[in-house]
Formats: structure tokens, C-alpha cells, sequence
């Protein structure tokens, strides 16, 4: 089981819509997890519809409540069948799982191929995937899939191809650049090989970066700081749109209280990877708004001073000393940007 | 149930164990074992194993000085040794204790015994020779030891002829210089080790072919125990454990033998370079067959590492091009054990690693030039492994059919881990594959679901040894925060055991038909935070024979002794003559 494929369902069930008001799905949206399935399970006692039912077995499968999620999933019958089937590869069920994997959902396929190869079943593991890759043309775990199948069998040349169509996909796919990196030492390219698992072993702490935030997120998916952290994973890789969206999930749920670190963040990446000063100061200054915060102001100030923007620079020191009217270092700052301003 | 009850027939065997003729030596490699030395299915010996425990007389619990903190250190230990302490022809067993947890010294990765406070102790316990075991700890003098214990290495340290003791512990480890008599003695203080922070596995091994023990050490992580993060859910009941990914990693140390039993600082000279690795565990094993001792450190959730033995006490981290460092998917592993053993019969040695739970444990297969693939799914490994959390692993013959077979330890780390998913447990049960033709295991776990595999445990520790004398390997777990369990074999064949061989040498098993049937080393087996015997032990199908050793030490020359009459059982012992050449005792 890859990492790749286990995180996207507890984005999927963060996001999972009920057009419905309801107590279950505020509770949820709260963080409340636990609370939020007992709650769901009430509704489909009192509502068995299949939304609901799908719902609470969703819920479970997002909190590891695995066992939980199948039991319910039985009961709930065809309309959960991939939740079921979810349940049972999480479980290590794969005989059970793989008639109900569809191979149509791409995470299910890649489940499927993952526990027929589990199993030794690897002709079918192959007609799997090569039903997948005629459907998804360039996707980077099916290709990835592709070059292991292929090195498997000792078809290096094979595998070279698909790792190296699965990095054009994701430059920081870690199996397709440790795939390369040993189809080409087995091609006798040695050299070239060593070059490719170097760059994977440079990558490598930063993709366990990432992956660790993300099972951060995965017990906290509404704690602001745990997306700020992945911001922060994403943005070392560096994955920068990634890394934004992240800090502005964290933007989005933070309080008061965790928004200016994670603003402090993302300025950066606005301010030092995309080079666009005026987002990183309008950031700052947008979340100053919400959250009165002196370090934000000067951190903007700075950035303006920094841009040659002085006379905005004294606004932006102004403000923070108003929040922090005895804090020597922004009256330095402050005067600073006056002189410059001045002249 | 396949369990059998056949009675230890140890006396039968050691009649067997036979003088022979040396014959001459051969350089030449014969090919890799045929099929024709397998057992076949339809006569394969039977797995059969008994706890034994309670008859065993061994009563050890280990104390991990389990806190509400949840300290990372308190869901790690349970290190144990197998060897003979008293040098009375039989395996002894050493208990490696924790309990209580040092205080922070006030900075990270410093820890403080505070003074008068009575801890609990290792122990040691004597083997009459039949598996029933009186505790020697009160007159082991120093092996009482009672700091926060990890791990033990076993090694004749000082060239004294006798097994001296490496325990590594949560701050300074300790040297227990041993007197053949089951008496050790710290001589930590003159050994010039200093090995603080908390350190995990430990190996001797001689790196530099000088004939004398040198030693490497892993470390885990640094940690500050005034500071324990909280992770988990802030509710009642939910802290948990915390990923190693929340501290930085330990460099590990690598101490050479000035030849006198005293050690120095070369881990940098000597070409080791982890900082930010988390060692859990390491392996000393020849792996390319030129007669150096390679080592392959276990890492948890930092890229493993494998380091070529270059000779001179000098190492190339060959982790890169070997691809052992990371699984086949290319992501770090949560690696905590480790075993070494020609599972294909090629006659090289391959790596087998256990791991964290929704990652398989990871066989990787020695393709040779140091390249290893990872087999794990063709290996039949791959579902079995998944789920549990793998710990100790032990690669051995287990019914002595000719293949090695496979042992793990499973449990998971966290405690409460149920709050956290339902379908996983923090007790879990071992696992146990037979192994077939071609690097093949099929899983046998049912087969000893009265034994072995019966209860589920937190397994840590997991090592093989012949503690009854019949020749058929015991195994012997250990739990953390438990009581160890004891398995008696009681299926599959008698194995040949070769004692008598001097650490690290290298000992080919030659079938009645001149082709060579198995391989082993004489290095003690770490399995996790531990060692086992350093005996070599082969089985043999029924019906197959021996008719020779071919043994190397180090990268001397082969030496083939020949036996007087062809052997499938039994124990051989070798004694070494004034010019250094093996002859079978007599």
C-alpha cells in the first residue's frame, strides 16, 4: 500500500456534501469525529437511506474505524460497496476486497492492483493495470505501477520508460525516481543510476516530511496548524501550489490565535518563491485584519522596505506600534522607513 | 494443529557426533545446491512447536516503567541474549530489564540514575542442558545491571577465550567483561567506550580482519524526557506514542578493538556516516562473500543503510546502489529487526527486515555485486506482514528440512492503538513461514496456532537457539512490558550443529554429491536488541547427507573438512591447531 493512496480519502471525507442540515454533519465539520459517527448513526436508524448509510460508513473509514466501516458497509449492502471494499483492503482482506475494488475509481484500481500483486496474483494484477493505463493515459502511480511491474520481470529498459514518464507527470514522485534509479543500475548504467538514487535520498527526508504531515492532518483535519505544517512540507519539496493550498486550508479553519504563523508562512513562499511582494503584503496585511497582530505588520513593513517601498513601509510599522506602542524595535523600524521615505 | 510431541532423542544425536578425517583443502565453488538435496513436499518434516515456559523455570517480566507520559523509550525495550555464560555446552539466556526511567539530565539525550533508588535488573538464567533454567543473576556479578536497558551484544571482547557482554541502555552503555563461569564485571570505565544517549543494537564483529572483536552501535533517537511531546488526541486515555519523525535522529558509533579489549572512537575514520539515522538494529553478515564482515543497519523511518566492508576497518555506504535502504516503492521503513540467511539457496546471503504495520516486512534478495532486490511479494511475504508490526525475526531451519524458515515477533508500539483503529491490536500474534523452493515462504502461522502463533503477544525480541540439546531450534520471545515465552521444537528433523567456529567465520555445509548445501556464519543473530547463538546450525532434508565443512575465517583461506562418515545430524565441534588450520575434535 503506497502512501499516495491512503491520504486523498480524508480530503474526500472532509468534503463529503449533505445537502441536508444536520447535527451529524456539523459535528463533523467541528472536528468532532467520534461524536459526529454516533451522531450519524442515529440518523440512519431514524433515516436508513443510502446517503446516510453511506455517510456514517464513510465517517469511519476517515477515522479508522475499520471494522466499524465493513460491519456497517454489510449492512448497508450495494450502495456501499466501495466503502466495503475500502474496509475490507484496509483490514488486509484482499481476497474479499478485490471483487468489490472498482476498477473504474482510480484509488480502488490502484488498490486492486496493489492486493493482487499482495496476493501473487500477478497475471491479474497485470490485466489490471494494463485495463487501467489504456483508461488513464499519464498518471504518475499507474506508471509507477507500470515501471515496477516491469523491473519485476526484468524488463529494465521497460521500467526506465515508465519512471520516467511518471516523473514528467510528478518531478517528486519518490517511487518513480528510486524506480529509475534501479532500472538503470540494472541496465548497467550505473553511474546514471547512482545520479537518480542520489536525488531520491536528497528527497527523501522531505517526502517523509510530507507524509508525516499528513498523518498529522489525518487525526486533526480541522486543526489550522496541522495544514500549516503540511504547508510548510510541501513548500520544502518544493510543491508550491501544493503548499498553498495547504496554508490556505489552515487560513480557512484557523482561529485567531494560528493564523499568523501560518500567514508568516505563506508570505514567504508569496515573497521568496513566487517572488510577488505585493501578495505577500497583502496576505499579511489581510490577515492583520482579522487577527491584530504586530508581527504581522512589521513582517510587512519589512517586506516593503526590502521592495524599496518605504513610504508603504511606514504605514505598515505604524500600525504595528499602535498594536505595540512600547516595542523599541518597530519604533526603530519605523524610523528607518521614515528616513527612507524621506529621501 | 500440527503440534508434535516427540521426545527430545538429544542423547541418540550426540552419539552421532563424530570424529572425522581433515581432508585437503579446495578453493574450488561448487555449483548451488540442486533440487535433488530438497525435501520434497510430500516428505516434508512437520513444524511443531510447545510453550514450555512454566516448565522452563525462567520467570523474567520485563518492567518497562510505563508512565502516563507515554515516553517514547518505555514501548521499545526487550533485549535478550542466548549463549553459553557458563561454558558448560549449552545455552544460557540473559534478560535485558528496563523499569523505571531515568530523569532528564536537563538537556536532550541526557539522562540521570538517581542514586539509592532500587531499579529492577537484567538476569541471567543457567540451562541444565535440557531447558530448564535456575537463575544466576545473583552471582553474575555485574550482568545485574540495572540501568534502563535496550539491547545486548554478545562477543569475546578481550580475546580472553570467553563471551563478554555489550548492553546498550537510555545513557552510557556498559562493557561486562565475562569470565567463561557466568561472572561478568563492568569495564566500561577502561574500555575506552562512551556510548551515551540512548542507543539501541549493538554487534562485534572484526572489521578489520585483525582478529580481535571491534563493535558497532546504533542509535535512536534524541529525546528529552523532561519534555515528552504529547501525541494523539488531548482527551482522556488517547495520548499516544509519538512517530520517531517528532525527535532527530542518533549517529550511530562504531568502536575498533586496539586489540587489548579497549575500544576507540572510529566511527568517522572508519567511513559511517548517519547523522540523522534512527538505528534500531544492526546485522554483521559477509554479504558479498570476500571474507569481510559488511554491516546493514535497521533504520526506523530513516533510510536504512548497508556498508561495505572495504577491509582496514574502512566502510563505503553502499546503501544507494544495493537499494536496501528503502523498500520497492522507494519510501523509508519503519525497520526494526533484522535477519540475515541464504533464503534461495544461492549461497549469498540476503537481508530480511520487519516493520511498522501497513507496510510489509521487506525480504531483500542478494543479486550479488551488492545489489539486492526487494522479493517480498514474490517471496509470498507481502500479506502476511502488512498488518502486523513486525519486531524480531529470526531466519532458520526451523523443521530441518534444508530451507530456512521464518519466525516474527509482531506488536505494535502504541498501547491504546485500538482507540485509534479498530481493526488493530497493541498485543499481536507472531508469524511463522516455511520456507520453500526458489526464496519462497508459505505461510505456516496456523500451523503453530497451538504454539507459537496461540496467544497474541507485544513481541520484541525474537531468537532461535537449541536450548534442549536435540539440535532442533527452540524460540524464545520476548515482550515488552511481559513475560518472555519459550517454544520448544518439537516437529521437523535434527539439525548438524557446528560449534567450536570463531566469530565470523564462514562455514559451507558440502552434501554427499560434492555440491554445497548451505551456508552460515558464525556471528550471533540480532534479531531485535538482541543475540543469538553464534553456532552455526544447518538442517537437512531426510535423506540427505553431509560429507564435509568447507570453512573461512575472515579473508583467509578455505579449508574443507571432510567427515569420517557422511552425517545428517548431530553436533561437530572444530578445534583449531598452532598453525591455525580447523581439525574435528576428537
Amino acid at each position: 500500500m503506497t502512501h499516495s493512496v491512503r491520504i486523498p480519502l480524508v480530503f474526500a471525507a472532509l468534503v463529503l456534501g449533505d445537502p441536508a442540515p444536520s447535527s451529524a454533519v456539523d459535528l463533523w465539520a467541528r472536528g468532532a469525529r467520534l461524536e459526529a459517527i454516533d451522531a450519524a448513526r442515529k440518523e440512519v436508524e431514524q433515516d436508513p437511506r443510502p446517503e446516510t448509510w453511506n455517510r456514517l460508513v464513510t465517517w469511519q473509514l476517515a477515522v479508522h474505524r475499520h471494522r466499524g466501516a465493513l460491519a456497517d458497509a454489510e449492512r448497508c449492502g450495494a450502495p456501499c460497496n466501495a466503502e466495503r471494499a475500502e474496509a475490507l483492503y484496509r483490514l488486509g482482506e484482499y481476497e474479499r476486497a478485490v471483487p468489490l475494488l472498482a476498477e473504474r475509481d482510480p484509488l480502488a484500481c490502484l488498490w486492486k492492483i496493489d492486493a493482487l500483486e499482495a496476493l501473487g496474483r500477478f497475471a491479474e494484477s497485470d490485466a489490471v493495470l494494463d485495463r487501467a493505463r489504456a483508461r488513464v493515459a499519464l498518471d504518475a502511480q499507474f506508471l509507477g505501477a507500470e515501471g515496477r511491474r516491469a523491473a519485476r520481470n526484468g524488463d529494465f529498459a521497460a521500467a526506465e520508460r515508465a519512471f520516467r514518464a511518471a516523473l514528467d507527470v510528478d518531478a517528486f514522485d519518490g517511487e518513480a525516481r528510486f524506480g529509475l534509479g534501479r532500472a538503470l543500475v540494472g541496465l548497467g548504467r550505473k553511474e546514471e543510476g547512482l545520479a537518480a538514487l542520489a536525488e531520491h535520498r536528497r528527497l527523501l527526508p522531505l517526502l517523509d516530511g510530507v507524509e508525516f504531515a499528513r498523518q498529522s492532518l489525518d487525526l486533526g483535519p480541522v486543526h489550522a496548524p496541522n495544514w500549516t505544517a503540511l504547508g510548510d512540507a510541501e513548500r520544502a519539496l518544493p510543491r508550491l501550489d501544493r503548499a498553498e493550498a495547504a496554508y490556505r486550508r489552515a487560513a480557512e479553519l484557523g482561529r485567531p490565535e494560528e493564523l499568523t504563523a501560518n500567514a508568516l508562512r505563506w508570505s514567504r513562499l508569496l515573497l521568496e518563491d513566487r517572488g510577488d511582494v505585493q501578495a505577500a503584503v497583502d496576505l499579511l496585511v489581510r490577515t492583520a485584519r482579522e487577527t491584530p497582530d504586530a508581527r504581522l505588520l512589521v513582517r510587512a513593513g519589512d517586506v516593503l522596505l526590502a521592495a524599496q517601498r518605504p513610504g508603504e513601509a511606514v504605514a505598515r510599522f505604524t500600525e504595528a506600534l499602535a498594536l505595540r506602542p512600547k516595542d523599541a524595535e518597530i519604533a526603530k523600524r519605523l524610523a528607518a522607513a521614515r528616513a527612507g521615505a524621506s529621501r | 494443529m500440527r503440534h508434535a510431541h516427540r521426545l527430545d532423542a538429544s542423547g541418540v544425536l550426540l552419539a552421532i557426533t563424530a570424529a572425522g578425517a581433515i581432508a585437503a583443502c579446495s578453493r574450488e565453488v561448487p555449483a548451488p545446491r540442486g533440487e535433488s538435496e530438497h525435501a520434497t513436499t510430500a516428505t516434508l518434516p512437520r513444524l511443531g512447536f510447545e510453550d514450555v515456559t512454566l516448565a522452563s523455570g525462567i520467570d523474567f517480566v520485563h518492567d518497562a516503567g510505563v508512565t502516563s507520559a507515554k515516553q517514547l523509550p518505555e514501548t521499545m525495550g526487550g533485549g535478550i541474549a542466548v549463549f553459553d555464560a557458563d561454558e558448560d555446552g549449552d545455552q544460557d539466556i540473559y534478560f535485558v530489564q528496563s523499569g523505571p526511567l531515568p530523569i532528564s539530565g536537563g538537556a536532550p539525550d541526557r539522562f540521570v540514575y538517581q542514586k539509592g533508588l532500587k531499579r529492577p535488573t537484567n538476569r541471567l538464567f543457567l540451562n541444565d542442558g535440557r531447558a530448564h533454567f535456575t537463575d544466576g543473576t545473583a552471582s553474575a556479578g555485574d550482568a545485574a545491571f540495572s540501568r534502563y536497558g535496550m539491547g545486548v551484544a554478545v562477543g569475546d571482547a578481550n580475546g580472553d577465550g570467553h563471551e563478554d557482554l555489550y548492553l546498550s541502555v537510555l545513557g552510557d552503555d556498559a562493557l561486562l567483561q565475562g569470565d567463561g563461569r557466568a561472572r561478568f564485571r563492568d569495564v566500561t570505565a577502561t574500555s575506552g567506550i562512551s556510548q551515551p544517549g540512548w542507543s539501541t543494537g549493538a554487534a562485534f564483529f572484526d572489521a578489520d580482519d585483525d582478529g580481535d572483536l571491534d563493535l558497532f552501535v546504533t542509535s535512536y533517537v534524541v529525546i528529552d524526557l523532561a519534555e515528552p511531546p504529547w501525541c494523539g488526541e488531548r482527551k482522556d486515555g488517547w495520548r499516544s506514542y509519538c512517530h520517531p519523525d517528532r525527535f532527530p535522529g542518533a549517529e550511530d558509533g562504531y568502536w575498533q578493538n586496539r586489540g587489548d579489549g579497549t575500544f576507540e572512537d572510529h566511527t568517522q575514520a572508519a567511513g559511517f556516516a548517519d547523522p540523522n539515522g534512527k538505528g534500531l538494529c544492526v546485522v554483521a553478515s559477509d554479504l558479498d562473500g570476500d571474507g569481510r564482515v559488511d554491516l546493514y543497519v535497521a533504520n526506523d523511518s530513516t533510510e536504512n543503510r548497508l556498508y561495505k566492508n572495504l577491509g582496514g576497518g574502512r566502510f563505503e555506504d553502499a546503501t544507494l546502489v544495493s537499494g536496501t535502504g528503502v523498500d520497492r516503492y522507494g519510501r523509508t521503513e519503519a525497520s526494526m529487526g533484522v535477519a540475515s540467511g541464504d533464503v534461495d539457496g544461492d549461497l549469498d546471503l540476503d537481508l530480511f527486515v520487519t516493520g511498522f504495520d501497513d507496510e510489509s516486512d521487506t525480504l531483500y534478495a542478494n543479486q550479488g555485486d551488492f545489489v539486492f532486490e526487494d522479493r517480498t511479494v514474490q517471496a509470498g511475504l507481502e500479506l502476511a506482514t502488512r498488518i502486523p508490526v513486525g519486531f524480531g525475526c529470526v531466519l532458520e531451519d526451523l523443521d530441518q528440512d534444508g530451507r530456512l524458515d521464518l519466525a516474527i515477533a509482531n506488536g505494535h508500539i502504541i498501547d491504546n492503538i485500538a482507540l485509534y483503529h479498530d481493526g488493530k491490536t497493541h498485543a499481536q500474534r507472531a508469524l511463522a513461514f516455511r520456507g520453500t523452493d526458489d526464496g519462497r515462504f508459505a505461510d505456516v502461522t496456523l500451523e503453530l496456532a497451538a504454539s507459537v502463533t496461540k496467544e497474541p503477544y507485544v513481541g520484541r525480541g525474537l531468537l532461535a537457539a537449541d536450548l534442549d540439546g536435540d539440535h532442533r531450534p527452540e524460540l524464545v520471545l520476548t515482550q515488552c512490558n511481559g513475560s518472555p515465552r519459550i517454544f520448544a521444537n518439537r516437529g521437523g528433523n535434527h539439525g548438524l550443529v557446528i560449534a567450536g567456529t570463531p566469530h565470523g567465520t564462514r562455514v559451507e555445509l558440502v552434501g554427499a554429491d560434492g555440491k554445497i548445501i548451505g551456508v552460515r556464519e558464525a556471528i550471533p543473530t540480532p534479531s531485535y536488541l538482541g543475540q543469538g547463538p553464534r553456532e552455526p546450525r544447518f538442517g537437512l532434508a531426510t535423506g540427505v547427507l553431509a560429507r564435509a565443512l568447507r570453512v573461512r575465517v575472515g579473508t583467509g583461506a578455505w579449508q574443507e573438512i571432510r567427515f569420517a562418515t557422511p552425517l545428517q545430524e548431530g553436533r561437530v565441534r572444530l578445534t583449531r591447531e598452532a598453525d591455525g588450520r580447523f581439525a574435528l575434535a576428537r
